[in-house]
């Protein structure tokens, strides 16, 4: 073979020798950092698998609330919250497809099976300037492959969910097909058991719900240069809310049916070619398709009978839905000119369609349902382009001296008005001494999307609206100084500090609100119902590791403060964040006795987030002089802190491996101390006395669970 | 729909969802509670009472202390203390009255003093007065009532142009009246009194706050001129041929300043939050007081009273 010129050479291995099973682990691999630049933080999926989940389901987006600056909602419920940012600011991507409601079950779950995750990085204050489109974080989720060679399965069943996977060859050694399903099956005991409850009141009836997705993926090597790639997702929740009952007057019976359906979910899809133009010039060519959608169809059943006919009936259905649609296009190319220099460049193009709202009604009575001309009432589409194009090098100065330079360029164009913005993008990593490094970074980011929320929960309600002509992008700019340190070949520990301003955030203006039953159509001029206003984050991340070992973990600690001010909100006062949360402390840690057992814990602490509490109430005095009704004081926004929360889980996990695979049981304890934290305060009004009343309510208790997994 | 969410997640979670009594500290900071809206042409008028921690067993007992001390500053100039009114008994509250005649651009400003309780401080501008240009008849519908052949009632539309000059960021309340001339044979004679008309206003976007705890309509100025310098209101008023002869419809737009609106939007949201079905995790509305120190609302505004002969 003569080396004279670049060649390209595919050799296949057959297997001679069998040696015993090692396990191998990398040089750190909990919390894997890619080194000795730390623009992300690679998840080690391996150790995480074993982490303690919510009903067995270890969940990635739930798993990152262990990282530094990480606030998570309430009771783990609405979303991530990253330095201080609301939950629609992180671009969750589903193998480069961004999800707008990446969640099951109002967040205690992800879209994102376990099992399917081949990869995940994570980006909370240096972003690559091939990112755009959000202001606070970048959750790249990329997943399996299917096994092009032989075929692979794997069931299992837990307390909350049941899940299989399939993969094999479509074509040996060319082309896979990976398919994965899960569902949850709480529904028939949620069923019996609520048809029950509604019987001991004598009504027929129930209350069900389930969530589910199914994954497929394909993919096909044309030629040594040439490979695509096919990835379809979809997903979504079901609730199901029915109630019936019969009742007698003299001669007259009354039948009384409502039905309640609330479905939501998500459909994705990726076609990409992957095309090598030489042996330094890669690039991917990518179409996306991107959909979240929610639905809300109620309907009533009144009708009344004499012994001869029915005398009187109301009927009415009514279908509210929402939806966002995205189709992008965008090629990505990797230039490796000399091992100096790693330049990546690309550009995507993508039309979002959104329709905020729609609501259609029948009626068997009028014509014209009263609040429905005609019926039907659909609030405008709205469409917008989108334009991004990014250049970024990771150019070695030095040896020891690295500096990431970049832009990222985007055009935004809605309603015949255009927002451009070039967002730069820098970071510099070095070596002070060998076991030490420091990274300084900043960045700029847009985001031309916003979720709506009035409750921070994280409802699937909550409406996604573009930037229009009146309302415009949010921004962010995140400053960010942090060093690494290596204590010891197993222990590490890195530091840093932030600052993190965020500008044009939306909010409701006081007291408007979406979705209730008697004002639904105000979704059609939501663009009045809001106010703009801006942001701050600053605080420290401290993480300490061991990496290695049989013993494993890590300790997290953010100490951080952020606050809001708006011109209409507060009287223009700054006014803490609802996520406000001083401290958050993390423990996370993993065992492995033997090469069957293996356990983890996790513990979580974190202050109190804030709210509004009436403390007082007073009483109101017309003009006239006339005393009128009491009404609350509720102080500044969000001045009550609640308690701090705290809450510990556990998970002891024995795999056995047989001739056939593999199986595996966990059995763990969510919240294992059975701490009551707060999870809302109810405000209970009293019309009479007009009187406030409060209580607290916690959401999970302790939570036994267990997950059998067969591999094969 | 908020509601069967949160329903869904008590009983998704193996109805493991439970409630307990709140363990919270709930003590509230005391504060003054001010209230006072004035014009020109009338003696300004405070009502000054205590707030009342929510969790205290003297609830709805609001006081009003009669031994305050309060100061008026017109311009920062100390003009006098207020005087205490111990109001009617029936109707009226306590209140504390300064009898000043006070100008447009001017600022004023009442400092308020009361046992232990924190010191409270507000200040407000008398704005000029708007200027209606004219009222104009749209249409009218008189109605009979069969019953009563003298008796009828009229659906009205007018337009209100509002003059020019204002600057953008003006805020309104707009109130009307009937003004009823009854004849009383016996006597043989008239008497006035006014009754006060609800107003519907149109605009392309009706987002007016039609007032419940008060009366009228209140607005804002790039609200009225999303649709032109017209606003287009309509009403309905009754008439009694027999008994009455034709009065005028007054209506009387003030100025008011952006303290007023937001003060008394906020307070009707509020009340209408707290009788409306609970949506759980709605953020409570957050009541706009301009008292620096306490609760409550100080605000001048000046008015305009145009007539309209039907």
């Amino acid at each position: 073979m003569e080396l004279d010129a670049h060649q390209q050479f595919r050799i296949k291995l057959a297997p001679s020798l069998t040696l015993e099973a090692v396990i191998v682990t990398d040089k750190d691999s909990l919390l894997q950092s890619t080194s000795p630049q730390r623009q992300s933080t690679t998840l080690p999926l391996e150790q995480m698998a074993h982490l303690p989940g919510m009903g067995g389901e270890v969940d990635i987006l739930q798993s990152l609330q262990h990282l530094p600056g990480i606030q998570p909602g309430t009771d783990d419920i609405g979303g991530l919250h990253v330095r201080g940012g609301n939950a629609d600011q992180n671009l969750i991507l589903f193998d480069g497809v961004p999800v707008y409601n990446p969640y099951h079950t109002l967040g205690l779950y992800s879209i994102f099976d376990f099992d399917m995750i081949r990869k995940v990085r994570y980006f909370r204050g240096q972003f690559p300037a091939r990112f755009g489109g959000r202001v606070s974080s970048v959750v790249d989720v990329r997943t399996k492959q299917g096994n092009n060679k032989e075929f692979h399965g794997k069931a299992s069943i837990g307390l909350i969910a049941s899940k299989l996977a399939l993969e094999g060859p479509l074509v040996k050694d060319k082309g896979a097909f990976y398919l994965s399903a899960r569902r949850s099956h709480l529904d028939p005991v949620l069923k019996k058991y609520t048809r029950k409850q509604r019987e001991e009141r004598g009504e027929d009836g129930f209350l069900n719900y389930h969530f589910g997705e199914i994954i497929a993926k394909l993919d096909y090597r044309l030629n040594d240069k040439n490979h695509l790639y096919l990835s379809f997702y979809k997903g979504g929740d079901h609730y199901d809310n029915q109630n019936d009952y019969q009742e007698n007057f003299d001669a007259l019976q009354r039948t009384f049916k409502e039905q309640q359906q609330l479905n939501w979910g998500n459909t994705l899809s990726v076609l990409r070619w992957n095309h090598p133009f030489s042996n330094k010039l890669f690039a991917n060519f990518t179409a996306t398709y991107s959909t979240f959608q929610f639905q809300s169809d109620d309907s009533i059943e009144d009708l009344i009978f004499n012994e001869i006919a029915e005398t009187d009936s109301f009927v009415l259905r009514s279908v509210y839905q929402s939806t966002i649609e995205d189709l992008s296009f965008k090629v990505d190319f990797d230039f490796v000119p000399n091992p100096q220099h790693y330049i990546r460049f690309g550009a995507i193009a993508t039309n979002h369609r959104f329709q905020p709202g729609a609501i259609s009604a029948q009626d068997d009575l009028f014509q014209d349902f009263p609040f429905l001309p005609n019926g039907r009432v659909n609030t405008p589409i709205i469409k917008a382009q989108e334009l991004n194009a990014y250049f970024e090098d990771e150019w070695n100065l030095h040896q020891k001296l690295q500096i990431h330079l970049g832009a990222h360029a985007s055009l935004f164009s809605v309603q015949s008005k255009q927002y451009a913005f070039i967002e730069p993008r820098l970071s510099l990593h070095g070596q002070i001494a060998p076991p030490l490094h420091f990274h300084l970074s900043f960045s700029q980011m847009n985001q031309y999307l916003h979720l709506l929320t009035r409750s921070g929960a994280g409802f699937p309600t909550d409406l996604w609206v573009p930037s229009t002509a009146k309302v415009k992008p949010q921004q962010s700019l995140i400053a960010d100084a942090h060093l690494d340190l290596q204590l010891a070949p197993q222990w590490s520990m890195e530091g840093g500090v932030y600052y993190k301003k965020m500008k044009r955030l939306i909010n409701y203006s006081e007291g408007a609100n979406f979705l209730l039953n008697s004002d639904v159509l105000s979704t059609a001029n939501w663009e009045d119902r809001i106010v703009t206003g801006q942001g701050q984050s600053y605080g420290l991340e401290a993480l300490v590791k061991k990496g290695k070992g049989k013993w494993q973990g890590w300790l997290s600690y953010t100490w951080s403060k952020t606050n809001r001010q708006f011109d209409d909100l507060n009287n223009g006062q700054s006014f803490p964040f609802r996520f406000d949360l001083r401290h958050v402390l993390s423990l996370v840690t993993t065992y492995r006795w033997s090469s069957n057992w293996q356990g983890s814990a996790s513990w979580s602490y974190r202050s109190g987030s804030q709210v509004n509490l009436a403390l007082n109430e007073w009483q109101y005095v017309d003009q006239d002089g006339n005393p009128f009704f009491y009404f609350n004081d509720f102080g500044s926004k969000n001045s009550y802190t609640l308690p701090a929360y705290h809450r510990l889980d556990a998970n002891v996990q024995y795999q056995k491996e047989k001739p056939w695979g593999s199986w595996s049981l966990h059995w763990g304890i969510y919240n294992a101390y059975n701490q009551r934290n707060i999870f809302y305060i109810k405000t209970e009004y009293n019309p009479l006395t007009r009187q406030l009343g409060y209580k607290s309510v916690s959401l999970i208790p302790i939570l036994p669970y267990f997950r059998l997994s067969i591999a094969l | 729909m908020k509601k069967q969410f949160v329903y869904l997640l008590l009983l998704v979670l193996l109805f493991a969802a439970c409630e307990k009594d709140i363990d919270l500290d709930l003590s509230g900071n005391k504060k003054l509670v001010l209230l006072s809206t004035f014009r020109p042409d009338q003696p300004i008028r405070l009502s000054l009472s205590t707030s009342i921690p929510v969790a205290s067993a003297d609830s709805f007992t609001a006081h009003y202390p009669e031994d305050a001390q309060l100061q008026l500053f017109e311009n920062d100039q100390y003009l006098g203390d207020f005087r205490f009114d111990p109001g009617s008994s029936i109707t009226f509250t306590p209140s504390y009255v300064f009898n000043h005649p006070i100008q447009s651009g001017a600022n004023y400003t009442v400092k308020a003093q009361y046992a232990d309780y924190p010191d409270v401080e507000a200040s407000t501008t008398l704005l000029t007065a708007p200027l209606i240009e004219k009222v104009e008849r749209v249409q009218m519908i008189e109605i009979p009532d069969y019953a009563y052949p003298t008796f009828c009632t009229y659906l009205a539309e007018v337009d209100l142009t509002l003059a020019a000059g204002l600057p953008t960021d003006s805020y309104f309340h707009l109130q009307a009246w009937q003004e009823v001339i009854s004849y009383d044979v016996i006597e043989n004679d008239t008497f006035r009194y006014p009754i006060n008309i609800d107003l519907a206003l149109f605009l392309p976007r009706i987002e007016d706050l039609a007032l419940t705890l008060e009366k009228g309509n209140l607005l804002s100025h790039g609200l009225w001129m999303s649709n032109g310098p017209d606003l287009r209101v309509s009403f309905e008023f009754s008439f009694n041929k027999a008994t009455e002869l034709k009065g005028p419809i007054h209506f009387e737009l003030r100025r008011v300043t952006k303290d007023y609106y937001l003060f008394y939007k906020s307070l009707e949201e509020q009340d209408f939050a707290n009788f409306r079905q609970s949506v759980l995790f709605d953020e409570p509305i957050l009541i706009h007081h301009n008292i620096e120190g306490g609760l409550g609302h100080f605000s001048a505004y000046n008015s305009i009273v145009k007539s309209w002969f039907w």
